[in-house]
């Protein structure tokens, strides 16, 4: 063969090569590549709600000393009296809600990194299982060829 | 000098071992008087050039008997082995060889014709030498039975990459033979792989193919300017027709129109119109196409010559074809004169580097360097079968 000449052999084992790891590559993808995401505990919304979730009753205006505000005095504290243990029962619903989500947060980030480190450990047995299958054929093809020429150093 | 040489019933135009076994006995014809004996329907003695060819009547083959022996031996489909890897390959072959004896010669027997009128000219008749072509056909084995012990035999094996080659039945074909006569280095590592080869008997005389080379110019083919793929063989209406058409499409559907696959030789329009063009039938035919072609594809393993390859690569073509044993392998391996897949993807990536011409053109000079070195010397191949024939001769 001269020196343009083409190792037919050479070429073929490198495009079955090109094949064989495109193939890999295609198989790994089959294995999802999860997209980044932002930590839902660091999101904006959960911030502004940790902010504005604390509500204070109202409270009844100052007295005056003239009559007529004296009577509005006790007329508001009166109501006030009346529709605060739902004020309270609002504010302790709200304060356990943002409670809440702030736990679930912090649950679904913890999730979320157990499931990517999952997925990249999947990819990585995956290839040692696709290398360890491959490195097997090899050697029994091998046996069978030395076998079959009456080489084989176990027989 | 008399030669006989005692062949399985004659094959067609296509046929390669029909094409290898008249050859040489046209090349023994420049040295000594040849008949040409072949069981036939009637007995009939016929001049073809240099050969006297007689006829005689034999029984037909059973192939039904033969099919249904192969299988109850062996399981369904006993040729078919794995396009990957050796160790499925091996299952079989190991049945094969576990083969008891009497079911082997009832192998041999159910696979071809037989004929006692062809037996009897055999012994009476005077001969200097017997060439026997075919280590498989019951007419071989029954010819090695009756002939007497000073007949000088030479052997045409004929011996393709099959499991029974290995037979323990075939032993006395092989050991009767004073000389083995070769066509590819693929077959001599074949029978030397045989239990008990005899390796000083074989004779590696290689081959002789002929092309015309007047069809580069004669009705030029363009293929509208795309590079094409040719297929070269005989297309019957079966299974594996419908599986290379289905391939070709698939192959054409990828490649987007940067490639075509067409489909040329016997029978061709069984190949739907689009997969071929006109006047592709004769030999001559298949020569315009793959002298043209960006490669030659041979997707069938498992030839003793793989002629339509050679030819192709005479005109510098170079050749694609699977990786199992064959003469396209051996020729693409031994000349680096083409490409080799496994699977269907390996396949596509072949086809797409030979789409560079800086793959392609280097492939093709170095086909033609292989094709012409090894099987287009003529008067080597005369002067190897006088050598032949005067060292059989001159055994005591």
């Amino acid at each position: 063969m001269g020196a343009s000449g083409v190792n037919a052999k050479e070429l073929v084992e490198r495009l079955w090569r090109d094949v064989k790891e495109r193939a890999r590559a295609e198989d790994l993808t089959e294995v999802p590549t999860l997209p980044q995401r932002d930590s839902t505990a660091d999101s904006a919304t959960l911030r502004t709600l940790n902010m504005i979730w604390d509500i204070s009753p109202p409270e009844p205006p100052p007295p005056v000393a003239t009559m007529k505000g004296r009577a509005r005095h006790r007329a508001a504290t009166f109501v006030l009296g009346l529709v605060r243990p739902y004020f309270e029962q609002e504010q302790q619903f709200r304060a356990r809600t943002v409670q809440m989500m702030n736990t679930l947060s912090a649950n679904d980030d913890a999730v979320s990194d157990e499931v990517r480190q999952l997925a990249t450990a999947l990819r990585i047995e995956s290839q040692r299982l696709s290398e360890r299958a491959d490195l097997l054929h090899g050697l029994l093809e091998n046996r069978i060829a030395a076998v079959e020429a009456g080489n084989d150093p176990k027989t | 000098m008399k030669v006989l040489v005692v062949a399985p019933p004659q094959g067609d135009a296509w046929d390669e071992a029909w094409l290898v076994i008249r050859r040489f006995a046209n090349a023994v014809a420049c040295f000594a008087e040849v008949d040409l004996l072949l069981p036939a329907l009637d007995d009939r003695v016929t001049t073809e050039g240099a050969l006297t060819v007689r006829r005689f009547r034999a029984t037909a083959p059973s192939h039904e008997r033969h099919e249904l022996l192969l299988e109850l031996v062996l399981g369904p489909d006993p040729r078919r082995g794995s396009p990957r890897c050796a160790c499925a390959n091996r299952v079989l072959e190991d049945a094969t060889k576990a083969l008891p004896i009497d079911v082997q010669h009832e192998l041999v027997a159910s696979s071809g014709s037989r004929s006692p009128g062809l037996l009897e000219h055999l012994i009476e008749a005077p001969a200097d030498v017997v060439v026997l072509c075919g280590y498989d056909a019951p007419i071989v084995h029954d010819a090695v039975e009756v002939l007497p012990d000073d007949r000088k035999v030479i052997l045409l094996p004929l011996a393709t990459p099959v499991p029974f080659l290995d037979l323990e039945v075939h032993d006395p074909v092989f050991e009767r033979a004073a000389a083995t006569v070769l066509v590819t280095e693929g077959e001599r590592s074949r029978i030397l792989g045989r239990p008990r080869a005899a390796p000083q008997k074989l004779r590696d005389l290689r081959f002789v193919v002929q092309v015309h080379d007047l069809v580069w110019k004669n009705e030029p083919l363009t293929f509208d300017d795309v590079p094409t793929i040719v297929v070269p063989r005989v297309w019957g209406i079966d299974v594996r027709t419908d599986e290379l058409v289905a391939m070709a499409r698939d192959l054409e559907s990828t490649f987007d129109g940067r490639l075509h696959v067409r489909m040329v030789g016997p029978g061709w329009k069984n190949v739907p119109g689009d997969l071929h063009g006109p006047f592709a039938e004769s030999r001559f035919d298949v020569w315009r196409w793959c002298c043209r072609a960006l490669a030659v594809l041979d997707p069938d393993p498992g030839k003793l010559l793989a002629r339509e390859v050679l030819e192709a690569m005479m005109y510098g073509t170079p050749v694609v074809t699977p990786f199992r044993p064959g003469a396209a392998l051996e020729h693409a391996q031994a000349g680096s004169a083409g490409l080799w897949y496994r699977t269907r993807g390996e396949l596509e990536a072949v086809l797409a580097a030979l789409l560079d011409e800086q793959v392609r053109t280097p492939l093709g000079l170095q086909a033609k360097s292989y094709a012409d070195a090894n099987y287009r010397d003529t008067e080597g191949y005369l002067q190897g079968v006088r050598e032949l024939l005067e060292e059989v001769t001159a055994v005591a």
